[in-house]
């Protein structure tokens, strides 16, 4: 039967196997992030979100803030404060005013947005890659720095 | 006091940066970009480099990666604002995935890049 199959396929083609296809290749990856994805949403919280939850976990306390979070993405300060509001009112982020500016607002993850975050799905991707040895662990940064940048790039030039 | 390279393609940035870091007692060496400072690098020993990411010609992630080889000793301060395609969140993600753990996203206050570079100098 594999037989039969293999001399079917290799009768369209002169190989049977041809090399890496960049369209098989996205639809790879693109099925990976489809189950991060859906387990992100599935935990009540949509990626922007998720993104939110991420920053105020590492950054600085004084880039903690509406206008630091919008900068650091390229988002406006209405989409910052959309993603921020519904992270306030799920309970996960608090607001504070700033001790140094008083119209500014200080963002803190409460102690449900740190729990939420222990479930973070990116966590699934991580715990993949890690199963890597070292040598494809480096071709696989390499490779996401420049898919990354590049992906960007054709955006911004639509 | 340490000695420290900072590779800053912005002029203007860079100035900044060393006034705010020669003011408190550091020896500061600029490199306008990638390849300048791997020539400063080949002679003299820095206790820290902090370097932009998105530079003319040679990028931060390429430089960051050469000095992994000809000084993987010495620690390295991420910066970056982005650029108009590239948010700061994608340029300073992509040297978190090389292992920086010290990245500040541009525009930043001059106390944050002391307090920054206090941590990594111990």
């Amino acid at each position: 039967m594999m037989r039969r199959d293999a001399q079917s396929i290799s009768s369209r083609s002169d190989k049977v196997v041809q090399g890496p296809d960049p369209i098989g290749v996205a639809e790879l990856y693109e099925q990976a992030i489809r189950v991060i994805y859906s387990e992100a949403f599935a935990a009540g919280l949509n990626p922007a979100q998720w993104n939110a939850l991420r920053y105020l976990s590492s950054a600085l306390p004084e880039r903690r803030t509406p206008s630091a979070f919008a900068q650091y993405h390229h988002v406006t300060r209405g989409t910052a404060a959309q993603t921020i509001n519904a992270l306030e009112r799920k309970g996960l982020v608090s607001k504070r005013p700033d001790e140094t500016d008083g119209r500014a607002v200080r963002l803190e993850l409460t102690e449900a947005g740190h729990a939420m975050l222990s479930k973070d799905p990116l966590n699934l991707l991580a715990e993949a890659f890690a199963q890597l040895p070292r040598n494809r662990l480096e071709a696989a940064m390499m490779i996401g720095q420049q898919v990354t940048m590049e992906v960007y790039r054709r955006v911004s030039r639509r | 006091m340490a000695t420290i390279l900072i590779v800053e393609d912005d002029n203007d940035f860079r100035a900044v940066m060393r006034d705010a870091l020669s003011g408190v007692g550091h020896d500061v060496t600029e490199a306008r970009d990638a390849a300048e400072a791997l020539e400063k690098i080949a002679g003299w020993s820095y206790d820290l480099v902090i370097t932009d990411i998105l530079m003319p010609q040679v990028d931060g992630l390429s430089l960051i990666r050469e000095i992994e080889t000809v000084a993987p000793k010495t620690p390295v301060i991420a910066i970056s604002g982005g650029d108009a395609a590239i948010p700061p969140a994608v340029s300073l993600t992509a040297t978190k995935a090389m292992g920086v753990s010290h990245r500040l996203a541009k525009p930043f206050r001059l106390k944050e890049l002391l307090s920054t570079v206090d941590e990594v100098l111990g």
